[in-house]
């Protein structure tokens, strides 16, 4: 008997115990402004990653030459206080300002410059954005390793490392020129390289294997032999002055370096701590408005108000937490219980509700942006190989229908790649007639023509989306607009983000769902993605008069004929339809009215140096009932129109 | 019954190398590596990054090498979380799932006993019926249908909890409400199901004959024997609870392990996947040798080998 | 407390006492009911599942007009058919024949090829042959979907998904009975105009499918390993319950998810469509798998207790194998545990399948399931607007379903426990 009492109160106590120990979770203050960053983030090591959720963190924690204006995405000043760039365009001289430093409080030199663009560039850090930096001087080659060198070639190869070695350490160089190349077969290459007039024969091992193995006889191994960096564009003038060379006038140059994949880090922090060590918050040496706080892996990132900081009077907000939170209804209903103050996309059938609020609110203003919605078609795949196929089903979709009804915020209709809004480029749209009925009678006829009268005997095609409400809605209203319209059957198919891309790379798919944002505002940031075997063209189409336009566009110094060239380059690929656009963006940003320094802009960055909050607006709010929001989070039942 | 857990021990170790080589080869049948991202990458650097996955070994070189790693407590990187080690992962959120846990747990013995006991003891009335009923829908919805109405009331209507994250006591209560409800469901049908075993027993009438109260006969005679097969549903309902509340982590945006459990899966995200199979398998066993002590403990008679 | 009358089998003894039991019995009808309608789905006047009107989009539930005259099958097209569909398997033949023919002339051409060419010298030399083989096939592969297509036209037009012969056949008498009559979406409609109404009929079939046959496939691999281990006992029954201990630890939603994933996979998917396995096919099996571990044991249990008893000594001495014993005599003795078993996992399963629709992985559009359904709701509620149609019926479809079968399970354990006989 006294044996069971014993065992249930050891029970209670161990349940009353675990307990008290869960609810003393340790608080931490509550932060001045909380916005929810959509998904986890890969990380915060500027090279490293892409996506927008990291590029709202990252930009708030380093500051690269030049920062973007947050109305205009003009550049404006950033650890570069001026600069001069020569007359043919292709010379750009920064001077670093006196005052921007590290958040150890060492000053930002044009050496940790240097070693940061050469870190991004290097084969070996696989920056997702290398290929921006492309534009300066050599880089490509740098970038592309061995693959791009040829004999002659002035060369650094870099030796081995022990393998405990911190991995972002670099082995001792030697620089030297290419004599030869030997094919060994099964991709591998045997460099000869003569330096100080000897001439020593490399093969490339990696580093655990040059330890265990001796190199053949007459031969040393190294990690890898690069174009030699000092070949590239990138050169320190001394500690506060860079000159950057361009390999051809780049009318959006200051723009690229103020992107945050161009912005410094700290050698001595990347290479006491390596990789991805160096970004823990008890590690990271960072240069923007704010240091990393706190990190828990889909919970949030704290950012805290940077001390060091060289415009810190200006910078407001002392605390921010980024939530990672990926069901999107829990992300309005944060907002709508005043946990956080700005949501980026809200969900569409939220949003058509609020939009038809009356009063209108003034939190919710979509505005459209550099951004395009689509879909692939995998050329290689019969029956989209052929044109007319690819035609038919751009024209039988109802494009209207998806944007008026479906989406209803404001997107619009895409019949071209580029977006509107750059200035001085006009949009080459895909040909479609003045009614919808006559699109689908003339998509009916090139069907007819492609073998398949009434979408009879054409194969099952699948559409391919990552997982997400919005996409499989669309997913689903397009198979049967072709269903309807062409007689065809369709299915979809989702899949989670990674496999979606890898599906989409590796060329599994029939018909697949893409976007792309712009990375600057110009139309090179989405037609260069279309060459011949781009990263980005994993349609399996490629033409040569394509490449060749992109490739004049990039030399041309006329920006007018710059655009010309472009516009016919997208002639071209509306003509041959690889890709069928479905509609432009509009962001969908929900800022709490109290919230200033917040504008709508072309590409939807939002830095937070510049967001700061009104509290006497967020004050009254809560004494004010009635002023653009609900004073409490009780339901708010809207009354929908059919 | 220190040779029976020694045998548990040992039950363990090989239970844990043949779920180990299960997951291994499973994940590797999975199309999506670790190795895909946005970019085609150069075959040069894929081959770098193979090397660095060990991905360019034989599945077998694979196998020894990560089974070495996992012997000397090396769970590796995580693919996807790239700034993270599996154990850092599980670092941060094991507690939050353990207090989550045990909150929900919590509150599933104590309505899943309340709503059994009494349903058993008033068998047949209104009450049984209506307490089964309660107690059934936690296990005939959807829990992330439970979870959205739950926040439309407790949120929006009454305001009495946040709507979702995760940092003090009222963030825990409509989450742990909603992960232990289908659990309440099961202990109330499980204590009911004994509670009756238990009542048509003999010495229960023989309490009754000789005068002892209705409560006290519930309450200290029947409700004992009738707490062992609940005891023995803890084990794997603990479990569950820890690794199964991935609905209720996305839905209140809560940091905890079940989310990281199913994404590592989809993902294919080799090494993270691995150390939450093999955390899943440990806590399993520990739970139902915990279970067995408490056997053992309650009742004598029964001998620990079962 | 009745006496126990003589002669009164177990079986009707336990359908007395179930039939006092009004929940157990409610439960049942309602289920039956489920069942049936779920059955002749295609035979009622509904609106088709997957018809998408885009202006209708999120109506709310609306009795006003009842019916909808909409439903106009094309019952010349499909008179057509036959005829059509005869010619094109005649020209299918001739141009099967053909592929078969230019894959012999490809075959030899490739024996013929020296051993040792490369993959590229090879593709080069081959191509003569197989540009014409893939042409030629194409076309075959063209004329066979083209059969399909005609068959399914008429109906892909109104709204359904593919349907197979029984459906079509009621399709076709519910138009002679209703005419182009359909009731109006009283269930409201979804964020495509589809109508909810005839989505949860449609669901049913395929969400009752998934919980039946999955289970069903745990029953048999559950039962028969399950006595097998019962029946032999001793190191068999050791390394045989060992074995289901160590699957036990085995995480099994990770599992699935794994096996779906895998199967998923596009070229894999691929192949199995062209067998007609789709993601549910993979789901009953891969789930029935797993399911059937505490089937086994409980099998076990029942078993062990079982085949000391007088009449299965009567009839090894008499002389009948293993097999016969374990399924002539033991097995429909433990038919009382494996039924109610049997409706507790059905809706284990069923909520499998709610979870796997959550993540993204249950059935695939243009099949619908009740899991898929109140997904869809839950997700497109928020705090600025419910669209509660959306959420209520789906669930409530579902909810009765689950707790039908749970009381029902609940009122044959009580029915068929002979402790509780007794009273």
């Amino acid at each position: 008997m006294s044996r069971s009492r014993l065992f249930f109160g050891l029970l209670a106590l161990a349940l009353i115990l675990s307990l008290g120990w869960a609810f003393s979770g340790n608080q931490m203050p509550p932060a001045d402004f909380t916005f929810v960053n959509n998904s986890e983030i890969k990380g915060v090591d500027p090279a490293k990653v892409n996506g927008s959720p990291e590029g709202n963190i990252v930009r708030a924690l380093f500051e690269g030459l030049t920062r973007w204006h947050p109305e205009t995405l003009e550049p404006i000043p950033g650890i570069a206080e001026r600069w001069e760039i020569s007359d043919d365009g292709l010379v750009y001289t920064f001077h670093l300002r006196e005052d921007a430093k590290w958040s150890d409080g060492s000053l930002v030199t044009a050496g940790d410059m240097v070693y940061s663009l050469r870190r991004f560039l290097g084969p070996r850090t696989i920056a997702e954005y290398a290929y921006l930096g492309w534009c300066i001087k050599n880089a490509r080659r740098y970038s592309l390793a061995s693959s791009s060198l040829k004999v002659g070639d002035l060369v650094e190869v870099e030796a081995n490392l022990p393998v405990d070695a911190i991995n972002t350490l670099r082995g001792e160089l030697v620089h030297g020129k290419l004599v030869e190349i030997e094919e060994l077969g099964n991709d591998e290459k045997a460099f000869v390289v003569e330096h100080d007039g000897k001439q020593t024969r490399y093969l490339a091992a990696d580093d655990a294997d040059a330890i265990k193995q001796e190199p053949p006889a007459d031969s040393r191994w190294c990690r890898q032999v690069l174009l030699d960096f000092r070949e590239v564009g990138i050169e320190e003038i001394d500690s506060r002055t860079l000159r950057i060379t361009l390999e051809s006038p780049t009318a959006y140059f200051l723009k690229l370096v103020g992107y945050y994949p161009f912005a410094p880090v700290q050698q001595r922090c990347v290479e006491k701590y390596g990789s991805p060590g160096w970004t823990k918050q008890e590690n990271i040496v960072s240069n923007g408005a704010f240091t990393l706080g706190f990190r828990r892996i889909r919970d949030r990132i704290r950012l805290i108000k940077s001390d060091t900081y060289w415009n810190r009077e200006n910078v407001r907000l002392n605390i921010v937490d980024a939530l990672a939170i990926e069901a999107r209804t829990t992300a309005v209903n944060l907002y709508m219980t005043d946990e956080v103050d700005w949501i980026i996309s809200v969900p569409t059938p939220s949003l058509k509700v609020m939009l038809k609020a009356d009063p209108p609110r003034n939190d919710l203003k979509p505005a459209p942006f550099l951004g395009v919605y689509y879909y692939m078609l995998n050329t290689t795949r019969k029956p989209l190989d052929d044109l007319r196929v690819r035609r038919a089903l751009s024209l039988a979709l109802d494009r209207e229908e998806i944007t008026s009804i479906l989406l209803a915020a404001g997107e619009v209709p895409a019949l071209s790649l580029v977006p509107p809004g750059i200035t001085g480029y006009q949009a080459q749209e895909t040909e479609v007639h003045d009614t919808q009925a006559k699109n689908v009678a003339r998509a009916q006829e090139l069907l007819a023509e492609a073998g398949f009268p009434k979408g009879q005997g054409f194969p099952r095609l699948d559409i391919l989306y990552n997982t997400d409400e919005a996409h499989q809605s669309i997913a689903e209203l397009i198979r049967k607009q072709w269903q309807r319209e062409l007689g065809i059957s369709i299915k979809t198919r989702s899949e989670e983000w990674a496999a979606c891309q890898s599906s989409q790379q590796q060329m599994r798919y029939n018909v697949a769902r893409r976007a792309w944002i712009g990375d600057y505002t110009d139309p090179n940031t989405f037609l260069d993605m279309f060459v011949t075997g781009g990263d980005q063209n994993n349609t399996g189409w490629g033409n040569p008069d394509y490449d060749r336009l992109i490739r004049e566009a990039a030399l041309e110094t006329d920006p007018q004929k710059r655009m010309r060239l472009f516009e016919e380059a997208e002639r071209l690929l509306m003509e041959e339809l690889p890709i069928v656009p479905i509609y432009f963006y509009v962001s969908k940003n929900m800022v709490k009215p109290y919230v200033r320094g917040f504008y709508n802009n072309l590409q939807d960055v939002h830095p937070l140096s510049n967001i700061w909050i009104d509290r006497e607006s967020k004050s009254n709010e809560f004494t004010n009932p009635g002023i653009g929001k609900p004073a409490n989070n009780k339901l708010e039942l809207a009354k929908e129109q059919p | 019954m220190i040779a029976m857990s020694l045998r548990r021990l040992g039950w363990m170790v090989l239970t844990l190398w043949v779920v180990f080589t299960i997951s291994f080869f499973l994940m590797r049948a999975v199309p999506n590596g670790p190795l895909s991202s946005e970019r085609n990458l150069s075959p040069e650097i894929e081959r770098l990054m193979a090397k660095r996955f060990n991905l360019d070994k034989t599945p077998f070189e694979q196998y020894r090498m990560e089974l070495g790693n996992i012997l000397s407590g090396d769970l590796g990187h995580s693919f996807r979380l790239n700034d993270f080690t599996v154990a850092e992962v599980i670092e941060q959120g094991l507690p939050i799932s353990l207090s989550l846990g045990s909150l929900a747990l919590a509150f599933a013995l104590t309505l899943g006993l309340i709503a059994g006991v009494t349903s058993a003891v008033f068998r047949g009335t209104r009450w049984d019926t209506g307490f089964m009923l309660l107690a059934t829908t936690g296990i005939a919805l959807p829990n992330f249908v439970i979870a959205g109405i739950c926040i439309l009331v407790f949120v929006f209507f009454f305001s009495w909890f946040p709507a979702a994250g995760w940092g003090s006591w009222q963030h825990m209560v409509l989450p742990a409400f909603c992960l232990g409800l289908p659990y309440a469901a099961s202990i109330s049908r499980i204590s009911r199901t004994s509670m009756l075993d238990v009542l048509s027993e003999d010495y229960i009438r023989t309490a009754r004959a000789k005068g002892v109260g209705p409560t006290r006969v519930v309450m200290v005679h029947a409700l004992r024997s009738a707490l062992l097969p609940v005891v023995s549903y803890l084990g794997p309902a603990v479990a569950g609870i820890l690794t199964g509340s991935l609905v209720i982590e996305r839905v209140f945006a809560i940091p905890g392990l079940g989310t990281h459990f199913v994404e590592a899966a989809i993902q294919g995200d080799y090494t993270l996947a691995m150390g939450m199979v093999l955390l899943y398998t440990v806590l399993l066993y520990s739970m139902n040798w915990l279970v067995d002590l408490s056997y053992a403990f309650l009742n004598p008679r029964i001998s620990a080998h079962s | 407390m009745e006496p126990n009358q003589a002669g009164n089998s177990l079986g009707k003894d336990a359908w007395r006492k179930l039939r006092r039991n009004r929940a157990a019995m409610g439960s049942l009808v309602w289920l039956v009911v489920i069942g049936l309608l779920a059955a002749v789905t295609p035979l009622l006047p509904l609106q088709a599942p997957d018809t998408v009107q885009m202006a209708v989009q999120y109506t709310e539930p609306t009795l006003s007009p009842v019916w909808l005259h909409t439903f106009n099958l094309d019952t010349n097209a499909i008179a057509e058919t036959p005829a059509l569909v005869e010619q094109y398997q005649e020209e299918l033949v001739t141009l099967q024949g053909i592929a078969r023919e230019k894959e012999q002339e490809l075959d030899q051409a490739a024996r013929q090829l020296p051993g040792d060419t490369s993959v590229e010298e090879r593709a080069e030399s081959l191509a003569p042959y197989q540009v014409p083989f893939d042409e030629a096939y194409e076309l075959a592969r063209r004329k066979h979907a083209q059969i399909e297509d005609t068959i399914q036209a008429p109906y892909r037009k109104l709204g359904f998904a593919p349907l197979n012969g029984i459906s079509r056949q009621f399709v076709k008498w519910r138009y002679a009975i209703f005419g182009n009559r359909s009731l109006n979406s009283i269930c409201g409609r979804d964020v495509l105009g589809r109508d909810l109404l005839s989505r949860v009929f449609w669901g049913a079939r395929v969400s009752l499918v998934v919980g039946l046959v999955a289970t069903f496939v745990s029953l048999v691999i559950g039962v028969t390993y399950g006595a097998v281990a019962g029946y032999f006992g001793g190191w068999i029954d050791d390394a045989m319950m060992r074995f289901v201990d160590v699957l036990y630890s085995v995480p099994f939603i990770f599992v699935v998810i794994f096996i779906i994933t895998i199967l998923g996979e596009e070229s894999v998917a691929r192949e199995l469509a062209y067998w007609g396995i789709g993601r549910i096919t993979i789901f009953f099996v891969v789930v029935g798998a797993i399911y059937w571990l505490t089937m086994s044991r409980v099998v076990r249990g029942q078993v062990i207790s079982l085949k000391n008893e007088p009449f299965i000594e009567a009839a090894r001495s008499l002389g009948a194998g293993h097999a016969r014993i374990i399924f002539r005599h033991i097995l429909p003795n433990v038919f009382s545990v494996v039924l109610v078993y049997l409706t507790l996992t059905i809706p284990k399963v069923m909520l499998f399948e709610a979870f796997l629709s959550f993540l993204g992985l249950g059935v695939e559009p243009p099949n619908v399931s009740w899991g898929l359904l109140a997904n869809e709701g839950i997700k497109v509620m928020s705090p600025v607007k419910i669209y509660w149609w959306l959420i209520l019926f789906p669930s409530l479809a579902l909810g009765s379903t689950l707790l039908a079968l749970n009381l029902l399970g609940d009122g044959l354990r009580d029915a068929l426990d002979p402790k509780l006989r007794k009273e």
